[in-house]
Order: C-alpha cells, then sequence, then structure tokens
C-alpha cells in the first residue's frame, strides 16, 4: 500500500535492536489514533530509519500530541503490570485475560502472551527481556512514570544522544549499553555516568509497546520467542528483517516470524524471495551473557 | 576512477569486528577507512576542500575492495587482563598502585596482511580530478585504520592491482541482489554526514554504521592459451581441524582412508570417475580420467615443515558441477546444507577429522591457486611427493646409470603427454625434493650391524613405497622437476600413484610472499 502522506522518523534507525522496537511500539501505540497506518524504513545517513504513512496527514507535533494521550504513566494502566499479576495467580490470571479479550480489545492478551505462558514455568521469561528479572517490572515502572514529550521528541526526530541517566529506567535493549569494565572508564557496578546518560528513555517507553508482537511459547521449560533462535547465553540470536514497502500493522508479525529469517547463513533462494517480499536487509544480534546480565551486540547485516 | 590505498606499518590489522569482541573485522569495511579519512580531517584543522572531498566521496556507488591475496591470516584470539584505570583521589590510592589494580577480560583481535598494501577502487567517479588533490593530502595525514595500535600509510594510488599480481577482488554486487551476496559490509555511500559525526563526536558516542553493501569475490576466467592438465583446477579443499600433526610421508595412509570413507559414502555403486573402475570392476581404460586425492603439505617456503595441513579434491574435467556435487555432498554437507565434520580413521595414527575449507581461511597451502599456478600458470613444477614410475625401467640403475636415466626420462615424457600435459622442454629426477619442507622420494635404509634375524634401519627421512596391490615389489619412486615451454595451470599430477596422493607437482615460479 502507499499511504497519501507519511512522516520520516530520523531518530528510530532499525539496524539497531533498540531502534527497531520503538518504531513497532510506536505503530502499536498509534494504530488506533491514525487511519491506514503503515510501517516503512527507508536509508538515512548510514542507517535504516523508519517512515510511517497514513492516509490523513502526520505532523509532528500531531505525532507527539496523540503519543501523550495514548501512553499512559502508570503500571496499573499498562498491561505490564501483568508481570507481577501472572506471577502471584498464573492460573486466575490467564483465565481472566482470556474471558476479557475480545477481538477489538486484546491488547492485554497480547502483552501476557508475550511475558508468560500457562505451559511454562513461572520464572521462564521472553528472550527479548534483557534486563534482570528483580529489576525488570521496577525499571518498567520507572520508564512509565519518567518519560516526557521531550524524551519522545528527541527519540523520534533526532539522532539520538543517549543523554538520558540509566540508571533504573533502561531495558538494556541497547548494545551500547554492555559495559565491561576493561573497555570503559568506571566500574560497572557503581558507575556514576549511569545516572547521567546512556540511554534514551523514549526509545525505551515506545519498545514497551512492542513487547506485544513477540509472542512466546513454551520449549522445554524455557519460553521461545518470536523472532529468536537458539537457546543459552551463546546461540540465542534474534533476527528481524527491514522492509521498504508501506506494511500495515496487522502485516508486522507475519514478517517477524519469516521463518528463513532463522536459517544460519539464509540460503540463496530464500534471500531472493525474502527480497522479491521488499525486505531491504536482515538484521542478526546474538544474545550474550556479560557478567549474569544479558545483553545484544551490535546488529549484523546478514542479508 | 578513483583508488584509495593504504598500508599497515607493522604488517597486522588490529579492528574489532563490531558485532563480536572476540573475532577481528575483515575484509576491511569501507565504512571504516571513510571514518579513519574523517578522524584525520577532524583532528587536523578541518580543511573546508577535505571536508568536500570527503562528502563527495559518500555519494559515490560501493567501491570495490583488492585485498593482498595471502592477507587475513587470523590469530588466535586470547583473552588478555589489562589494568582498569586508577583512581586519584581520596581512599583508593592504594589502588592506583599498577600492582593493585585489579585487572579485567578484554580482547585485542587482529588479522595478518604483510607488507602489500590493501586498495578501495571506484571504477566510475566522476569529478575526480578535483578532489583529488584534497584527498591525497587527508590520505597523507591518516595514521591509523581500526585500533590505535593498526597503524597505516595511506595514498591515492595511480593503479589498481590484478588476480595476476596476487590480489582477491571483492565487488559490490547490484543494488537489487545484495541480498544475495557472499558478504556484506558497511557502506559509505549514504553513511554518516560530517555534521551527523561532529554530534555523534560531541555527545561523546562512536559514530554507528548500520547500512552495508553487499560483495562477491572477483571471477576470473584463465587465459585461453593457457594449458590446463586433464584434472579441473577447480580444486574442492578440505582443512584438518582435528586429530594428530601428521607428516607428509604419511599422504598414502590419510588418501586410501579418505578415498575408502568417499566411497562408502558417495550414491551406491560408486560413479566410475570416483572409483577409478568401471561396472565390470576393470580399472577405467580409454583415457578417461578419475577422481584424485591430494595431500596438501606446508612446503616450499623458508620455514616449512612438510606437515600435512589439509587435503584437496581433484575432479575430471569432463565430469559436470551438478554431478560432483551430488556424489560428495552426503559426506561434506549436513543436513542444514553446512560444511559437516569428516573423521578418518588412520590406525595407529589416530583419527583425523577434516572440514570444507572456509572462504576465508587465507593460509597459502590450503589455497588452490597454490598449487594449480592458476591464473597465470607456471613454467617451472616440481614434485611434492614421489612420482611412481608407471613400469620398471629395464635397465640396470647401478650398473647401466646412463641407459636407466634415458629410460626414466622416457618414462617420465610419456607421463606428461598421458596426463594432457604438453611436452616439457626439461626433465630432471632425483632422489632429493626441489621444493624446500618435502622429503626425500624414498626412505632410505641401512642393515642393522649384528642384528639377528638381519634388519634394516631407516635413514632419516623419506616417502614409504607405493606397493600396488598383487605386486611383488614396488617400482621406482622419484622426485622430478619440469620445466615447460608455455605455462601450465594446474593441478599437476603424474605416475602410478596421481589419484592417491603421489606424484603431486607444485609451481616454482607461483608467487611467494615475502617474508618481513
Amino acid at each position: 500500500m502507499t499511504p497519501n502522506h507519511h512522516i520520516v522518523l530520523r531518530g528510530l534507525d532499525g539496524t539497531t535492536p533498540l531502534g527497531f522496537l520503538a518504531a513497532l511500539g510506536l505503530v502499536n501505540a498509534l494504530r488506533e489514533c491514525l487511519p491506514d497506518l503503515c510501517l516503512a524504513w527507508t536509508t538515512d545517513e548510514g542507517g535504516w530509519v523508519a517512515q510511517l504513512g497514513s492516509s490523513a496527514p502526520i505532523r509532528q507535533a500531531d505525532l507527539l500530541n496523540w503519543l501523550d494521550k495514548m501512553l499512559v504513566r502508570s503500571l496499573d494502566q499498562h498491561p505490564a503490570r501483568l508481570y507481577e499479576e501472572v506471577k502471584q495467580q498464573p492460573g486466575n490470571v490467564f483465565l481472566q485475560v482470556r474471558q476479557a479479550a475480545a477481538v477489538g480489545h486484546r491488547r492485554e492478551a497480547d502483552f501476557l502472551a508475550a511475558i508468560a505462558s500457562n505451559l511454562a514455568p513461572a520464572e521462564a521469561t521472553s528472550q527479548l527481556q534483557t534486563t534482570r528479572r528483580d529489576y525488570h517490572v521496577g525499571n518498567i515502572k520507572s520508564i512509565l512514570g519518567r518519560t516526557t514529550r521531550s524524551h519522545l521528541d528527541r527519540t523520534l526526530f533526532k539522532p539520538w544522544d543517549y543523554a538520558d541517566p540509566m540508571d533504573n529506567q533502561s531495558l538494556h535493549l541497547d548494545p551500547s549499553e554492555d559495559r565491561r569494565h576493561a573497555y570503559q572508564w568506571h566500574k560497572p557496578s557503581g558507575d556514576p555516568t549511569r545516572r547521567q546518560r546512556g540511554t534514551m528513555l523514549g526509545a525505551n517507553r515506545l519498545a514497551i509497546e512492542a513487547f506485544a508482537w513477540f509472542t512466546v511459547w513454551p520449549v522445554g521449560g524455557a519460553l521461545k520467542t518470536l523472532g529468536f533462535s537458539g537457546f543459552g547465553s551463546g546461540e540465542t540470536r534474534w533476527t528481524w528483517p527491514i522492509w521498504t514497502p508501506f506494511v500495515p500493522p496487522d502485516l508486522i508479525p507475519s514478517l517477524l516470524a519469516l521463518a528463513p529469517l532463522q536459517d544460519d547463513p539464509i540460503g540463496e533462494s530464500d534471500r531472493r524471495r525474502l527480497r522479491h517480499m521488499g525486505i531491504a536487509a536482515v538484521y542478526r544480534v546474538r544474545r550474550i551473557l556479560v557478567g549474569k546480565t544479558p545483553n545484544f551486540t551490535p546488529a549484523r547485516n546478514i542479508a | 576512477m578513483l583508488t584509495l590505498a593504504w598500508t599497515y606499518l607493522t604488517g597486522y590489522a588490529r579492528a574489532t569486528d563490531p558485532a563480536r569482541r572476540d573475532a577481528p573485522e575483515w575484509p576491511p569495511h569501507p565504512a571504516r577507512v571513510w571514518l579513519a579519512l574523517a578522524a584525520a580531517f577532524f583532528e587536523t584543522g578541518e580543511d573546508p576542500a577535505e571536508g568536500h572531498a570527503l562528502e563527495w566521496l559518500r555519494t559515490l556507488p560501493d567501491p570495490q575492495v583488492w585485498l593482498p591475496l595471502q592477507a587475513g591470516g587470523r590469530r588466535h584470539v586470547v583473552t588478555a587482563y589489562v589494568p582498569v584505570n586508577d583512581k586519584a583521589e581520596g581512599t583508593a590510592l592504594l589502588q592506583s598502585a599498577p600492582l593493585a589494580r585489579s585487572k579485567q577480560p578484554r580482547t585485542f583481535p587482529a588479522v595478518w596482511v604483510g607488507d602489500r598494501p590493501c586498495f578501495l577502487h571506484w571504477p566510475e567517479a566522476p569529478d575526480s580530478d578535483r578532489y583529488r588533490p584534497a584527498l591525497t593530502q587527508l590520505c597523507a595525514r591518516v595514521t591509523r585504520l581500526g585500533h590505535s595500535a593498526s597503524l597505516v600509510q595511506m595514498w591515492v594510488a595511480e593503479r589498481l592491482p590484478t588476480p595476476e599480481d596476487s590480489f582477491a577482488g571483492w565487488l559490490p554486487t547490484e543494488e537489487a541482489d545484495s541480498g544475495l551476496a557472499d558478504l556484506h559490509l558497511r557502506r559509505i555511500f549514504q553513511g554518516p554526514s560530517l555534521e551527523r559525526l561532529r554530534e555523534t563526536f560531541q555527545a561523546g558516542r562512536r559514530p554507528l554504521v548500520g547500512l552495508a553493501a553487499g560483495y562477491r569475490a572477483a571471477t576470473f576466467t584463465p587465459p585461453p592459451m593457457t594449458n590446463t592438465t586433464a584434472f579441473d583446477r577447480d580444486l574442492l579443499v578440505l582443512t584438518q581441524v582435528d586429530g594428530p600433526a601428521l607428516p607428509v610421508t604419511a599422504s598414502l595412509q590419510v588418501m586410501q582412508a579418505l578415498r575408502d570413507t568417499l566411497m562408502a559414502h558417495c550414491p551406491q555403486p560408486p560413479p566410475a570417475w570416483v572409483s577409478g573402475h568401471d561396472a565390470q570392476g576393470q580399472p577405467l581404460a580409454d583415457r578417461r580420467g578419475h577422481l584424485a586425492l591430494l595431500p596438501l603439505p606446508f612446503v616450499g617456503y623458508e620455514y616449512a615443515d612438510g606437515r600435512l595441513l589439509g587435503v584437496a579434491l581433484a575432479f575430471p574435467t569432463e565430469i559436470d558441477r551438478r554431478e560432483r556435487g551430488r556424489v560428495i555432498r552426503p559426506l561434506f554437507v549436513n543436513q542444514q546444507g553446512k560444511p559437516a565434520d569428516v573423521s578418518l580413521r588412520l590406525g595407529r595414527l589416530g583419527v583425523w577429522v577434516l572440514r570444507k575449507r572456509a572462504w576465508d581461511d587465507t593460509r597459502l597451502t590450503l589455497q588452490p591457486e597454490t598449487w594449480t599456478a592458476f591464473p597465470r600458470g607456471a613454467k617451472r613444477w616440481a614434485s611434492v611427493t614421489p612420482v611412481v614410475l608407471d613400469r620398471f625401467p629395464k635397465a640396470n640403475r647401478l650398473t647401466e646409470r646412463a641407459n636407466w636415466e634415458y629410460e626414466v626420462g622416457s618414462i617420465l615424457f610419456e607421463a606428461c603427454q598421458y596426463a594432457g600435459l604438453p611436452e616439457p622442454v626439461e626433465i630432471d629426477f632425483g632422489t632429493t625434493a626441489w621444493t624446500p619442507g618435502a622429503p626425500r622420494a624414498i626412505a632410505k635404509e641401512r642393515p642393522v650391524r649384528g642384528a639377528s634375524p638381519p634388519a634394516q634401519a631407516r635413514l632419516g627421512d623419506g616417502f614409504p613405497p607405493y606397493l600396488l596391490k598383487g605386486a611383488r615389489a614396488a617400482k621406482p619412486q622419484v622426485h622430478v622437476f619440469l620445466r615447460f615451454a608455455e605455462p601450465v595451470v594446474g593441478p599437476v599430477l603424474l605416475g602410478a600413484g596421481r589419484f592417491l596422493g603421489y606424484g603431486l607437482f607444485k609451481p616454482l615460479d607461483f608467487f611467494v610472499p615475502k617474508r618481513s
């Protein structure tokens, strides 16, 4: 589809995992505000940046207004509260969320399907979760509460300056948060610069909205996540496509779930097929353990 | 046309793969070269002419990458423990003492390049004359490419190397086909602007280039007049990945084990071009060729020790690639389409494990061109493993030396004809090899004094005799030197043992990189 209007979001670089997630989160957050919303990627200064399309005009200020309206600030109003609830009463939560779900009202059901499974142990987490289990909900709560319009403005429309503090408000999704001591000035634990800069709060806020795209399912006592392959610290990889035609939100999960993306290497015929589908590039990160904390490596273009 | 060239002054390229801290980046990415130029621009006064030249480079299509053939040799990456920064104030003064500072792990990945230059080449570069002076000035100011220990000298080159100069080329694929490429290198085209770099630097961050262009290795066809042999120059090379280090004198055992394994795993019954026998079990007649197995020993260099680094399969030229793939695929490729490990049981020598050579394995011994002299060909060839004569000479070697030598020369001359080679203009032979690191053609023995029963003791190294099935005595085996009037592209294999690794030749006038 070719939208009548579109806007290029120079901040959302799809070659980084956090940039890609933030773009998906933005689409998820705005899908009820903008008619015929769609997403594509275009090149800009060394990266693939997101461009949002719609049949209605999109201006920067309007985009921020809609986000102000759609993004809740309290954990109680966000499906992320299910992290805690599902731990306490797993059976009931799954039942209640399932019963409450409807075709036009499936936000909580999608989120729950992305963070837990009633067929897996309670301690199993999504492979997309890279913060420590005991900090995760606290960080989400901080991010929901602290994100302002200016954070979102910097995230969407400007090259990222990583000028927001990392302490207790980062989902650890950006490869730059791999802070091994030998490669930086300060000791990672107690690093005073964490309180000053290091992340993009707005990107983290939008990424939370993208979690619902990444459904999990139980495999041998653990949770496997859509778009990921392998288990274990050295084997887990996340692969995502970058597409150039405008794509509506409902089609995005299908693109994320394309089976050939998980091949290593992707076969020539599959690469040709992906090209014909409009997928201009494929990026892959590894999920590694730095000390005890999971981290994504910088993305590599694999096709 | 525009060509940028640089040499690594220490012989090593030190740059970390952005996606893996424990792996080097190789080949060098065009974006990294551009960023090195940009760093020099910002560090040396920001001459506007240089800035315009850098922005102009961003508008050019993706460049070709030309690298020395022997470059890219990877060193084993070890984890080093480096002292962390000290603390200058407060109670931490003691911690500042070098011995008291904690050490943290990190890696310093590097690849060996040598003293030959690397190139970025734009065949189409409109306005290049206009920007050449500024680029020349800027290149002269570049001190490093990658890590600060990766010192380089950079310049604007006048001439591009060719495969004949032992350079390997990587060519950008068409935009529509970039997903089909062998390699993805981060690109200058559509990369970050100088203004973006300035903002990134001021924010205390490193530039990020996520866009990549697809590249494929440049392929070349030999000149039409070059002489070739009955075997295809496109060797399938397998490298040793596990097992004991074996000398080249163990070739026969390794080749026999590989042949047995291959015969057992290929579609049954094995095709005649693999087994060398027709449906009735008779050796192939009418000069039809069949698969030859080649040992690949480390020979021909200053410090060569004759160790086997791998093996190669040489196919008869008349067997097409699809048929080759159909037959050998079950053994060498696993179900996921990746190279599979092939285990060879060698009796008392242990178990040898082989795998298809990775494209980025730059050891010269394991490159087909080392053994085929492709594409230039070579006029002078010398045997690495002994040539087993096709028949016994009638003359007695001890009492009729001249006749014996004449007869052996004739047998070798006929062997050349039989192998499809042009007539050599010079043939020489003896028990000692012309190639450094290759052992004698046959092990010398002497009687052990006073031994009962009488016994023989070996003197020095040498190849074991090649004993044909059912034969009572081994045919003579010698090392051979051949010179042709015109260049010949190999592989050159001569004599009775040529399908099992004996009679393998190496070109003598192939380019040998100078050791610094």
